[in-house]
Parts: C-alpha cells; structure tokens; sequence
C-alpha cells in the first residue's frame, strides 16, 4: 500500500526528528501518566481506608434487627455473593468498675470482625480470629485508653457491663474501623458476642445498633448489590452501607481533594492535548511542500490523508510504548517514596484504563485535532502547496469533534459537569479572547509599521521584532493561543492549590483536647460554676437536639437512591444530603469560627408567631437546594417545626469547636428534649488527665473523650492531603512547562531559515538574540496575562461552586509562575539558539 | 582583487571524506561580471560559500583585497560580509514577512546607515520596482521577489556580488530580464559579480569565465 510506504519511507529518512518527536510526546504523556496514577492510588487509598471503616465490602445496619423474614430474603440474596459474614451490635450502657460508674460505647464483635481493617489491642498484638474466640468464650473486655484512664484499670480488672463482669485483656491502641468515625458519644470497649443475651442490656426499647457485614466476591459490584438490598428492605431506619457511604463521614474534606485531583486531571489531560496537537500541526504545517509534491506526481488525495494518518497512529503508538516503558521503570521508585504517606496502600500500577487513556489521548485527540488542518490541506491547490502556503482559512466548526470530545474527557476526569464545563469554557474564552480581539490589535500594529524603518521603534531588533509578530499572525496567534491556555491552567492550579490548603489549615483557633458528652440540662449551670471554680477552660455548652428533614418548601424530602452506572458528583451529593438525619442547635448568633455569608442575622428570640429562623451552613445549604427565604420543616420527636432559613453561614471545621449545620434562632428548641456538647480547650496532657478525673468524680453520667489524639491524627492527614495538593500541583505545572517548552522549541526550529538570512545580511549573533528573545518575550507576556487572568477568574468560579466561596489569591504563585515561564521562554530560546545558530546558514545555501 | 591561495575543501559523507576542491589557484584583480560554470557537484556552490565566508577552507587561504578572510572570526566574518559581500541566491530567500522596501531597506539598518529607506527605495526604482515597495514577497511574482533580492544585494553597494544561478527558478523570458537587470545594475555601479551558472550563453554575457573541473578552478575564457 502506498500510504503505508511512504510512512515506512518518512520514518526511515527522518529518524531523528521523529525520535525528537516521540520523545516530546512521551514526556507530556509521561507526566499526565504520573498524574493520572498518583490521582487513582490516591482515590484507591482512600477508598481502602473507607472499606477500613467499613470493615467490610458492604454494611446492613440500623437501630433494630431485621426482621426474620427480611433476614431470610437478604441471606438468600447474599448467599451466592458474598465470601465472609459478621455481625456487630453496639450499643450504649453504663460501666461499672469497683469505684466508678461511666457511660460506655460496647461493640459485642464475633469471630471473623472486622472483616477488613485490623484492631491492635497492647496485650495481643493485631488481633486475630483466635484472639475473639477467646473474647465469646470468657468473659473478656478490651478497653478504649480513656476507659482505661477514667476507670483507672489495669490488666486482669473488672469491668461489670449490664449484668456481666468482664476482665480487663487489654487496651485498644488501633482501630481502623473506627479511627476516622467521626467522634462516639462514649469511649468504646470490645466484648464477645456471645455474652450479649447474658448482659441483658438488649430488651425491649434499648436503643442498639446491629449490623451485618458482608465481604463480597466482586466488591465492585457493592453499589448495585445496595441498590438491590435497599429494595428488599424498604425500611429507612434500617441503611445499607457501602465503603463510598462510610467515607462520607470524612466526605467534605474527601470532597475536596476529589475535586481537586479531578481538577488536576483536567489540567493534565488538556496540557498534554495542547502540546501534542501543536506539535502534530506544526508538523503539517513544515510538510506543504511535501504534499504538493505528492499530489504533483499523482498521488490521491485518500492516500495522503492515509499516509499522515499513519504517522499519527504510529507516533502514537510509540509514544505511548515509550510511556508505559518509563512509567513502570519509574514507578518503583515513585511507590517506594509515596508509601511513607499512604502507609503501603499505593498498589496500583499501570492498568488497562491508564494505557486506554493515554493511547485515546494520544491518538482520538490528535487526529480530531489534527483533522481541521488535513481537510484544509487537501483542499489546497498543488502550486500553492508547492510553494509551501496554504489558502482558505480553517473552519472553527471542524473543531467541534475534537472539542467535544475533549469536554467530554474533562467531565470524566472531573467527575462533574460544572467543573468539566467551566474549564472548557474557560478555555473557550480564551480562545475567543485570542482570535478576535488580539487579531484586531496586530492589524492595527501592522498598519503602523507600514513605511516606517525597520530600526522604529526603538531600534532595529525590537522594530524587526514587532513586524514578526504583527504579519506572523498565524503562528503568533497558535502560540499566543497554546502559552495562554497553558497558563490558564496553571493558574487555576495554583490558585486553587492555595484556597483548599487555607481551607484545609487555616484555623488558629486552639484546638480542643476534650470533648463533653452527654450533659444533661440540668448539669449545664453546675457544670459551667465547677469548671470556672478549678479553671478549667471550658467553652459554652452547645445544645443538641435529633430531628429529622420532613420536608422543603412544603414538599416532602424523598429517599433517592443511587443510580447504576456512572453518576456526577453533584448527583451523589444531591443524593446523600437529601437522605440524612440531622442535629440541630440553637444559638443568638454566630460563633468564633463561624462568618455569615448570606442573609441576615437573626432577629432575636422567637416571639411565637410566625415562621422560626434558622440558619444554614452554606455548603449543606447549597447541597439541600435551599435558598434564604426557603422554609424547611423538621421532625423533633414527633413534633413538626417548620421554618425560614434567614441566613448562610461560613464555617472553618478545622476550628474542630462543635458546629452544626443547622442553627434555630433562640426561642424555638429550647423545650425540646436535648443533651449538651461542650469542649475544653486545648491543655497539657497531665492536666487533660487531671480534668478528667475531677469531671469524672463530679459529673459521673458525662461522656468525656480525649480528642488530642484523634485531632492530631486528622490534622496529620490533612498535612498528607496537602502534601499530595502540592506535589499533584507540581507535578502539573512540570508538565506544563515541558509542553511550553516544546511549543517554545518547535517555533525556534522553525526560525532557522531566517535567523541564516539575518547572518547574512550583516546581523551580529547577539542582534539575531534579541530579535527572538523580544519576539518571543512579547509573546509570552500576552499569553501570561490572558493566562493569568483568566486562571484566576476559573480559580474564582470554581472555588466559589466547590470550596465553600474560599478563595484565597495566591500573589507569591502568580509572581513565581509568571517569572518561571518567563526564564523557561529566555532560556529555551538562549540554549536552542546557542545550538543551532552555528548551523544554519550553510544549511541555507545548500538549499 | 580577489584571490585563493592554495585553497582545498573537503567534506565527511558518513564516513567518507569526499574532495570538492583541490589546491585552488585563482586571482581576480580587475572589477565586472565574472562567471563560474560546471557540472552540478563539481563544486561551484561550495567555491561560493568560501568566497563570502560561509564556510571555511580545510586548508588554504582566501584574500579579499587585503582581508584574508578565512582567518576573520564569526563576528569580524559578519561585518565584512556585510559591508564588503552582496549575496543573491536562486530561491530568493526574501524575509516573508518583511515588505520590499523592509527587505531592501534591512541591510543598511544592520550597518547603521542613516537615510536607509530613501536610499532602498532608489535601488527598487533601479530595479523597476518603485511601484511595488510595499508589497510582500507572497504578494510579488517569481521575478520580481528575484529582483528585490537583486536589489538588496547592491544596496549596501558592496564589492563583490555574489549570485548563486540566479535565473535557475525563473522562466527564460523573466529570468532573461533579471539577468538584464543584474549585469546593468553591475555596470552602473562599476562592482564586481561573481556569478555561479549551468547556462553557456549566460556566462558568455559575463567579462569572464571560469570552469571548475576535476576539483580545480580552469579559465575559460
């Protein structure tokens, strides 16, 4: 086949520039790989640690058991799809040793819990199915340290829980299934299941939690065998879980990394696709003569298309062979070092859906993008293709495949449509912003020099300069265009990385070491006079009280389940808010770590007549679907509440002081049967066990967890989630750079003619620098600022629709951004120059 | 005066050393139109580039009056060349993205000539072009970008022209004219061109000519 031929006969007479070529290709692809795998170790990571909380592929829980016909149809629909069952009950009851009595969480475990995770306990070790048997068969106890401490027991105490003692086997020290839970209103201890009956704390009316776990033979199928379970027990009271829900525990801080990697994602795939089809249209563009020649001697039309389109698929290939070749020999290395942040969970290597990627990104992108220009090259006369030109202009609407294939790329990647669309608009902008409006100034730019020396203005090498880029509005405009979305990208990158890292760690507020639970009413003031009388830093109590979401705006709230298949985020968000339980408080007004953002304060204290206030918390607002001047209606046992949400509010989580999302203004909530939440600021860990004791002794039914701990462990994933930002953010930027420089390099490769011609004519080498270095210097300025400004405007949209409206500008980055693609453009431009400039010339006149 | 001493130049072909000339003997000493004939590869391209110092001898020297330019270095090279050396070449090689007057007015910018673009626009009208200043190359026949070319090489009025087949991309009637214009252009302003040709009847226009055979430079006539 002649195509084929020609192909084979280019690759062998240009073997270096194809080389040069892959090798440019391969580097972008190699940074997007990187991307794109540290993306999908980091979501894989925390998709184990969700399982870890789980301790299981899937979760049947609720406050009562199944019924025995529900459990019939859910074991013989489970039957033939799972590996491994358990079952967990917990529930709370007071704990009684010789001298103390205290609240307790008790989780009655069997053999085989947890099925996934691991619980480290200082007697034993990781404990295993051994260690539990002996749990159900004595009648053992392993204690949370707090227990430990407030109880003040050893090895070999007693614990009496309902009508059992148990003897203390040992401290908890790890728990994964609980580790990132979210707080309990007690400290926890583990028993046998077997002693359930016998403790007698299951009767009729107690509140206790059962839940069923089930290891399945296919874990990806969790989300539909769910939907189906939830069919089977139609029951709300009683919720199937999969890891996707347990995580939503963490899911606002999981929320925004997600989106961040998303956005990342984005990036990466649309700077390796501005790279990749600079280079394969520049690559058309040095080939006129070429083809004219061909068509000259009788070649089809279908025959060149054909021909190019195998060098693409063909460069493709090889790139993106060389790709995986590097990716698995660097990856190792990768692995080794992230592991010390995802403590062994960074498993994934290269898999068919990163080789789907990357060979769709290199080949679908490029012949989309690459098939305006064909279709205008083959309709090209063959004199004008023999004298290198091209007549006709290209049609905007032949790009519409490439654009919106790339769009659809990008919501993939994001997982949403908005973030998909606003950064394809965003380009598009820029896009728009590039090919009217700096058109129109070079024309007039142009007209200007027209007669004028070439030494005006300011001297020969600027004047020579800006008749470049004045009459060179092809390749001025195609390198504006490609600087500027490279630009734009990073921007946004960089802006946003600052935004969620504030977001993230912001808080200076001192961090609570304790958390009160539990405080009756009437142990409010009492509670509050002996803190201030042994100074100990207590902050007001909070109320809480239960309810749930009746309904909005006067329709009822309805139970969505999650659809098959693929879903956006902001389905899964819609979904998961609309389903939830809730705890409200009330209060006069904000607290220190809360901003209003929308609305008003409140009035003041309900008067009784008319619709209660309440106030949201932005985001939970904005994922309910509720506006100020929406009303909502709780159910507070029993009791319908109904009410007008006044205003938004702000708030930094990270302060960890107890925030809710639902806030009732004085006046409404305060007959309504509630418990108290208070929190002690933070202290030194002797006097954290000093207080204990003494609210201990006083205040026997309070709950009090030792939060320190847990605090310093959440902040530490934080930090790791703000390393994995950074470094995500870095490794972006790296590769937007290296497809700046490859823009950079090819347009320079391109001038060799010329600069041979300004030899020529009397021009000292440096002269011939200056005119590249001003040329490309103006060039890049106007990409930058468009960039720039268009980064931040994206930054500003997106943090806006997804960080909570946090948006912090990122001066330093701009700064640094702005004067490292300057360096990268001077020094690209210095060291090609350097390189070639010797070269040239008798090139020239062997021509 | 012009003058090869001893002049060899030898090129690596993948591991071959190929000799384009061989001990090159050759003085000029009178100005007008000098033409170099020979077959193609016989070296006359090469005898070009040494002469405007593009490339430097592998052994030998080379005098330009009394510069011997094969020892200037890169900086000095280019000085000379652009105030000593016109070079037309048979593609034209005009800046597309300059103007006519831009490209004619260029290298006297470079040597810092004050009243540059009356002074291109003279040797455009000397070339019959006044009309066509501000056209660019893309927007000029196949002539009439030979004649800007023709124009920027005499407008620094340097000693020596060198043309490198400068009909060889032109049809016989246009390339007729532009040689017209060249060898006029040349008497007028009493300068020398070296013109580098397959065609016989063109080198006979020319006051001499030279043959480059079996590596050596041979005058003809």
């Amino acid at each position: 086949m002649l195509a084929l031929k020609l192909a084979q006969r280019e690759f062998k007479n240009n073997f270096r520039y194809w080389f040069f070529f892959s090798l440019n290709l391969t580097i972008g692809l190699v940074g997007f790989t990187f991307i794109f795998l540290f993306r999908g170790n980091v979501t894989q990571s925390l998709a184990m640690r969700s399982t870890q909380l789980l301790s299981s592929d899937i979760a049947i829980s609720g406050r009562r058991d199944v019924s025995g016909e529900e459990e019939k149809k859910v074991m013989e629909f489970m039957q033939p799809l799972h590996t491994e069952y358990s079952r967990l009950v917990s529930l709370y009851s007071m704990g009684k040793s010789d001298s103390k009595t205290r609240l307790l969480f008790v989780k009655f475990i069997q053999d085989n819990y947890p099925l996934i995770g691991e619980i480290k306990v200082s007697s034993h070790g990781t404990v295993n199915s051994k260690h539990i048997k002996e749990l159900n068969r004595n009648p053992l106890v392993w204690i949370s340290p707090e227990v430990e401490h407030q109880f003040k027991l050893s090895r070999g105490d007693r614990l009496k829980i309902g009508s059992i003692e148990f003897k203390v086997d040992g401290v908890i020290k790890e728990d994964t299934t609980s580790a990132m839970r979210g707080f309990q209103l007690a400290p926890k201890v583990y028993v046998g299941q077997s002693f359930l009956e016998q403790t007698e704390l299951v009767s009729y009316g107690t509140v206790a939690w059962r839940t069923r776990f089930f290891n399945l033979k296919d874990p990806s199928q969790a989300e539909s065998i769910k939907t189906q379970l939830n069919n089977i027990i139609t029951d709300k009271a009683i919720k199937v879980r999969t890891p996707e829900n347990a995580s939503e525990q963490l899911s606002r801080v999981i929320g925004y990394l997600s989106d961040f990697l998303g956005l990342i994602g984005v990036v990466a795939l649309l700077m390796s696709a501005v790279g990749i089809s600079y280079l394969y249209q520049s690559y058309i563009f040095e080939r006129l003569k070429q083809v004219g020649i061909l068509k000259s001697i009788g070649v089809s039309r279908s025959q060149i298309l054909l021909n190019f389109l195998i060098i693409i698929v063909c460069v493709g290939i090889l790139s993106t062979l060389m790709t995986l070749g590097m990716a698995n020999f660097a990856l190792p290395f990768a692995t080794d070092y992230l592991k010390e942040f995802f403590k062994g969970d960074f498993l994934q290597g290269v898999t068919w859906e990163v080789v789907g990627a990357i060979f769709g990104l290199s080949l679908i992108v490029n012949i989309l993008t690459c098939f305006p220009v064909l279709s205008l090259l083959l309709k090209q006369k063959t004199t004008t293709l023999l004298n290198g030109e091209l007549e006709g202009s290209l049609s905007p609407w032949l790009y519409l495949p490439g654009a919106f294939f790339l769009w659809a790329m990008s919501i993939w990647q994001a997982h949403s449509i908005i973030i998909g669309s606003v950064f394809f608009l965003a380009l598009f902008v820029v896009f728009l912003i590039v090919m009217t409006i700096l058109p129109m100034g070079l024309n007039r730019l142009n007209k200007k020099l027209l007669g004028v020396p070439v030494s005006r203005p300011v001297s020969l090498p600027f004047g020579y300069s800006l008749r470049l880029i004045a009459r060179n509005k092809f390749t001025t405009l195609l390198m504006v265009l490609s600087l500027s979305i490279g630009v734009t990208l990073i921007s946004v990158i960089g802006q946003l990385d600052k935004s969620l890292k504030t977001e993230l760690t912001s808080s200076k507020e001192p961090k609570p070491s304790l958390f009160l639970f539990d405080i009756q009413e009437e142990q409010v003031a009492d509670l509050k006079a002996f803190t201030k009388q042994n100074q100990i830093p207590l902050r007001e109590p909070t109320p809480m009280i239960r309810a749930r979401l009746l309904k909005k705006n006067g329709e009822i709230v309805k139970r969505e389940e999650k659809k098959e298949g693929f879903s956006t985020r902001e389905e899964d968000q819609s979904r998961r808010f609309n389903n939830r339980g809730v705890n409200l408080s009330y209060a006069p007004g904000l607290n220190a770590s809360e901003k209003l953002v929308e609305g008003r304060d409140f009035s003041g204290t309900y008067s009784g007549e008319g619709l209660a206030e309440v106030s949201l918390e932005k985001r939970y607002a904005k994922r309910l679907g509720v506006e100020v001047g929406d009303t909502l209606t709780y159910e507070v046992l029993g009791v319908e509440v109904q009410a007008k949400v006044v205003n938004l509010r702000q708030v930094n989580w990270t302060s960890f002081l107890p925030n809710f999302f639902i806030v009732f203004q004085p006046g409404v909530l305060e007959n309504a049967p509630k418990t108290f939440l208070a929190v002690v600021r933070q202290i030194s860990f002797e006097t954290q066990l000093k207080i204990q004791d003494l609210l201990v002794e006083n205040f026997s039914n309070i709950s009090i967890i030792n939060v320190s701990e847990v605090i310093e462990k959440i902040l530490a994933m934080f930090k790791v989630m703000a390393w994995a930002i950074g470094v995500m953010s870095l490794c972006c930027i790296v590769v937007g750079l290296f497809v700046l420089y490859s823009i950079l390099q090819s347009q320079l490769l391109k001038k060799q003619k010329e600069m041979a011609l300004q030899k020529l004519m009397g021009f000292e080498a440096n002269d011939i620098l200056k005119i590249t270095l001003f040329e490309f210097s103006f060039l890049s300025f106007v990409a930058q600022f468009i960039g720039s400004v268009m980064g931040i405007i994206v930054a500003y949209i997106v943090s806006f629709l997804f960080l909570d409206g946090v948006f912090v500008f990122n001066g330093e980055f701009l700064i640094g951004v702005n004067i490292a693609l300057y360096l990268l453009t001077v020094m690209t431009i210095f060291f090609t120059f350097k390189l070639r400039y010797s070269q040239n010339v008798n090139q020239l006149l062997s021509d | 005066m012009i003058e090869f001493k001893s002049v060899s130049k030898t090129y690596l072909q993948g591991i071959k050393e190929v000799e384009v000339l061989k001990e090159l003997n050759f003085r000029l000493d009178k100005k007008g139109l000098v033409a170099i004939v020979g077959k193609s590869g016989s070296g006359k391209s090469t005898l070009l580039s040494l002469l405007a110092g593009l490339d430097n001898p592998t052994h030998g020297e080379i005098h330009i009056d009394d510069v011997c330019v094969s020892d200037l270095n890169e900086s000095e090279l280019t000085k000379f060349r652009a105030s000593n050396i016109g070079i037309i070449f048979q593609h034209f090689h005009l800046i597309e993205n300059f103007t006519a007057l831009e490209n004619v007015m260029l290298p006297l910018e470079v040597t810092g000539v004050k009243d540059a673009m009356e002074k291109a626009k003279n040797v455009l009208a000397t070339v019959g072009l006044e009309d066509r200043i501000h056209h660019f190359p893309n927007q000029l026949s196949g002539g009439e970008k030979q004649r800007v070319a023709i124009a920027r090489a005499y407008v620094t009025n340097p000693k020596i022209i060198l043309a490198d087949e400068p009909s060889g991309n032109l049809d016989p009637e246009t390339g007729e004219k532009v040689m017209q214009t060249l060898f006029e252009t040349a008497r007028e302003l009493n300068q020398t061109v070296i013109l580098v040709t397959h065609d016989d009847e063109l080198a006979r226009k020319c006051d001499s000519i030279y043959e480059i055979k079996d590596h050596r430079l041979n005058h003809v006539c």
